[in-house]
């Protein structure tokens, strides 16, 4: 019940951000503290003895149709697990950050866009049913076409129509098939229902029959690997990264890629057990494709927001990785395999803030972030320019920093399952190395191009927000049993599923 | 005879000659405007609350007959007050042909005897012919000449319909139709009724009339020439084709297959390529009636997989969610024609909308809802309508069509979004006008527009009523 009222409070919060004149931000920006604070006090107390599975289950029945042994169910229901408990904290930090690096000039649009985002964001993660999962996984569609489209920069237009378009049809798949999972489970017990568990308990999928079960899958992998965005799938993704606001980026970053990592291990892992054999490797090639192609993208860019873009995207590699060799694997491999993957997302949100953060205020004093107009910038701009090094070694995967324990549990679960083809995941990250270092050699470090004239660092506000982000990536770097402690929990829970 | 079934026909009858009456000592438009707009408040609270289930002369009275009465008269409704803005002068006719209208269209949702069909048909149509022309520029009266030259073709065809439907059924009456074998004649029935009304409904072959005309009427008359006057062809399609035909019959199927893929595949990628706003929103119309008339195929298809649900249940949902669409379709599509008053010149380019975001916000983001609706994106009825479209295919295993529906809705972002980044264009100073009754209006129906999105105990309640 108490997760009810804040989901109502955020909705209340996010509507009278549009109202908010020239205090939206500050509105804005207090209803996101009071909100999480809300939010963690209430899942330390509720998630003190986790042991996976749903928990704060609320569930109403908003209409029904109901005549000659035909039932539909049309439902509200809300929960939560170690996984997406998590995933709306971080959707509250990152919808903070973005709107803490909005400029003073944009109005309250803006930022109720943002909490608009931020709303549906966490409510995909706190809905409890394929109906209402689709409806928000659309709703955070529209602010962020409208923050690339309105206020971002270059062909804004052209790149948020893109990224629309690319997303809805991937969310129309999506709907087909939940339709095809519901029309199935009907035909099983006479009840059209639209609840997550229900439609993907293992009884049930295993009396789909096997065509009907590879059009589902399809429609869903379609969808979660656009969002991710995997490889084939991804050229909406410069265009939107790079065309947004800088806030924007953070947000499609940092919040939106969530998404798809949500949709694979959280919606689609228990499904997992039927899939095919080739189906689970071919994921698995994506993924390492998507790391090893993304890196070497990223190696050429000239501009350090589009590099950053394709880092991250890289990054995100990861999720299918995990996703495909969690299913190969058995035990606490899988475990840790699941618990990696979940904690890559978490720590991309805070990686990705940091370094989206820190160009967008290297942006601010320069006015360029082509590479080979930087340099040296750490002659003028040190505190800046350490913090965009922690960002980017952060993301490399440094141990200590938040990067690191994701890629790492990954890895070492992968060897158990994919074998010597782990060294091609290795391969992308000494690229991903590369391409880093190279970028913050050429950028931060080596002659001050003195065209750029006189710089002034960040100020005290500035800073505490990078530390916010950096004190982040540190904690979640050196301190991951917190949140290890729910994901095992959760992962074992879908492990024993399977 | 028990007349209080008929207060609703009576006082709309009565009302329209009380205005013609009226205008002879005034041409206030408030005053006959909201005569008008009272007079259909009255009209639909007495249908609502008028006892169901009941048949009195040729007219049946169910709880389905009741709702498309009451959505017709929202249609009508919706243009009232925009029209005191398009229209110059001469109100009293006006409203007065409106009610005419709106008296025919609520006879036609009652009777299922096929002459009166198409005699309230007809009226509907000869009410909408002179309202193109309303304004008699020279727009008004290309569009008014061509959509009453091509509706004329459409009536003949109608009329041959209904003679091969007779011979083959012995019958007008579409209740006493009773199981018929095939023959050749009612094939023909089918086709010739399907393009007398596919002009009304603006399906792929018959469809070009639409665009024109829609872009020359008055701006609440196109509003009201895509709404109503497709709906009511709609309706009398649905009931023919469901009562008229067994439901079994195959040749429905595979014609309004066919017709509805070639229909809103025409109409989408038309509109890609236009730049004349009302244009684009007619093609949008077109491709919308595509979406519904897939109703139609999933009424006569028969290979459906009977270990799902039994045919009753199938047709009700399938019928439940085109009375869905019906009523998302009237303020989702009526509103953007509507906005399109806030454009002061008669040809509506796309970019005379820029900057509209800039001169009025709340206009801006409802038209925007609208689109958006129409686009079929979530929290809105265009959502719910076509979600529901989609999930009848499915249970009725056509996945094949709802595909290919489900491309089509994707190719309709394009110019949906386009609308709405040009509406949210800094750059463009043109000018609006900002009338309040046309302002009041686009929100109105934005908000109805939201309010359909969440109303999902709605579709459950249709689905209760959906029994032709």
């Amino acid at each position: 019940m108490i997760l009810l009222y804040f989901f109502i409070l955020f909705f209340i919060l996010t509507a009278l951000s549009f109202f908010g004149g020239s205090h939206s931000k500050t509105i804005s920006l207090v209803s996101l503290v009071v909100l999480t604070v809300f939010f963690i006090t209430y899942s330390i107390l509720r998630f003190k003895n986790y042991d996976g599975g749903v928990i704060a289950y609320y569930n109403t029945l908003l209409a029904q149709f109901h005549a000659s042994g035909i039932t539909i169910n049309i439902d509200f229901s809300l929960g939560l697990t170690g996984f997406t408990d998590l995933l709306v904290v971080i959707s509250l930090f990152i919808t903070m950050f973005a709107i803490l690096m909005g400029s003073k000039s944009h109005g309250a649009y803006f930022y109720g866009l943002f909490m608009a985002a931020g709303f549906g964001l966490a409510g995909l993660f706190m809905v409890r049913n394929f109906l209402f999962f689709y409806i928000f996984w659309e709703v955070v569609l529209i602010p962020v076409f409208f923050i690339i489209g309105k206020y971002g920069t270059g062909s804004r237009e052209r790149s948020s129509l893109k990224f629309f378009i690319y997303t809805h049809i991937g969310s129309l798949f999506l709907l087909l098939s939940i339709f095809t999972l519901s029309t199935y489970y009907f035909i099983n017990t006479g009840i059209f229902t639209f609840q997550i568990q229900d439609l993907t308990g293992l009884a049930f999928l295993e009396t789909v029959p096997a065509y009907g079960f590879y059009f589902i899958i399809f429609g869903f992998l379609l969808a979660f690997l656009i969002k991710l965005p995997s490889f084939p799938l991804h050229s909406w993704l410069p265009d939107a990264y790079n065309d947004a606001p800088y806030s924007g980026t953070i947000m499609l970053s940092g919040g939106l890629v969530a998404m798809g990592g949500y949709g694979l291990l959280g919606i689609l892992y228990p499904m997992g057990a039927l899939f095919p054999r080739d189906l689970v490797y071919f994921i698995i090639l994506l993924g390492i494709i998507s790391l090893i192609y993304f890196s070497f993208t990223a190696l050429f860019q000239a501009d350090l927001k589009r590099m950053a873009a394709y880092g991250s995207a890289a990054e995100m590699a990861f999720i299918p990785i995990a996703f495909g060799t969690a299913l190969l694997s058995t035990g606490y491999v899988r475990t840790l395999d699941l618990s990696g993957g979940m904690y890559q997302i978490i720590a991309h949100t805070f990686v990705a803030a940091l370094i989206f953060s820190s160009l967008s205020m290297l942006y601010k004093r320069t006015q360029t972030s082509k590479i080979y107009d930087l340099g040296g910038l750490n002659r003028e701009l040190p505190v800046l320019s350490s913090f965009l090094l922690i960002g980017m070694l952060a993301s490399l995967g440094l141990p200590s920093l938040a990067g690191f324990i994701g890629e790492f549990s990954v890895t070492i679960s992968a060897f158990q399952s994919i074998g010597l083809y782990t060294l091609f995941i290795v391969l992308g990250l000494i690229i991903t190395a590369a391409f880093y270092i190279w970028a913050a050699q050429r950028s931060l470090f080596g002659y001050f191009n003195e065209r750029l004239g006189r710089l002034k660092d960040i100020n005290k506000m500035e800073f505490l927000i990078l530390f916010l982000m950096l004190a982040g990536s540190i904690f979640l770097g050196v301190y991951p049993t917190l949140l290890f402690k729910l994901l095992t929990a959760y992962a074992s829970h879908l492990g024993g599923l399977i | 005879m028990i007349y209080e079934y008929l207060y609703a026909l009576i006082l709309l009858g009565l009302a329209g000659f009380i205005t013609l009456a009226a205008g002879i000592k005034t041409d206030s438009k408030r005053i006959l405007g909201g005569f008008t707009f009272i007079i259909l408040i009255a009209a639909f609270f007495i249908l609502l609350f008028q006892d169901k289930n009941y048949s009195i002369l040729s007219l049946n009275i169910s709880s389905f007959d009741t709702y498309w009465a009451l959505i017709f008269l929202v249609s009508i409704m919706v243009i009232i007050i925009p029209s005191m803005n398009d229209i110059k002068k001469r109100f009293d006719v006006y409203y007065a042909l409106l009610l005419f209208i709106a008296l025919s269209m609520v006879i036609a949702a009652f009777t299922y005897n096929l002459i009166i069909l198409f005699v309230s048909f007809e009226g509907v149509s000869i009410g909408t012919y002179v309202l193109t022309a309303y304004n008699k520029t020279k727009r008004n009266l290309e569009a008014s000449l061509k959509y009453f030259m091509i509706s004329t073709i459409g009536t003949s065809f109608n009329i041959m319909g209904i003679a091969f439907f007779y011979l083959s059924t012995r019958t007008f009456n579409l209740n006493a139709v009773g199981t018929i074998d095939f023959n050749r004649s009612l094939l023909l029935a089918l086709v010739f009724i399907t393009i007398g009304f596919g002009f009304k409904i603006a399906i792929f072959p018959m469809q070009q009339w639409a665009i024109d005309t829609y872009d020359g009427a008055p701006n609440s008359v196109s509003a009201f020439l895509s709404t109503g006057g497709k709906l009511v062809a709609y309706m009398i399609l649905l009931k023919f084709l469901f009562l008229g035909f067994i439901p079994d019959y195959n040749y429905v199927f595979f014609f309004f297959a066919i017709l509805a893929i070639l229909t809103m595949t025409y109409g989408n990628l038309a509109a890609l390529m236009e730049n004349n706003l009302k244009r684009i929103l007619g093609y949008s119309s077109i491709a919308q009636a595509g979406y519904m008339i897939l109703v139609f195929a999933l009424i006569g298809y028969s290979y459906y997989p009977a270990v799902l649900v039994s045919k009753q249940i199938f047709l009700r949902f399938a019928i439940a969610s085109a009375m869905f669409y019906a009523v998302a379709y009237i303020f989702m599509k009526a509103g953007p024609f509507i906005a399109m008053s806030l454009v002061k010149s008669d040809k509506v380019m796309i970019d005379d909308i820029a900057g509209l975001s800039k001169k009025s916000r709340w206009t801006a983001l409802f038209f925007a809802i609208m689109l958006l609706s129409l686009a079929g994106v979530p929290l809105t009825g265009g959502f719910i309508a076509k979600y529901f479209l989609f999930f009848s295919l499915i249970i009725g295993d056509l996945w094949w069509l709802a595909v290919i529906a489900i491309i089509n809705s994707a190719i309709s972002i394009f110019y949906y979004f386009r609308i709405i980044i040009y509406a949210y264009r800094k750059e463009g100073n043109n000018d609006f006008n900002m009338a309040p009754g046309i302002r009041y209006s686009v929100i109105i129906m934005g908000i109805i527009t939201i309010g359909l999105g969440v109303s999902f105990a709605l579709y459950t309640y249709l689905a209760g009523i959906a029994v032709i």
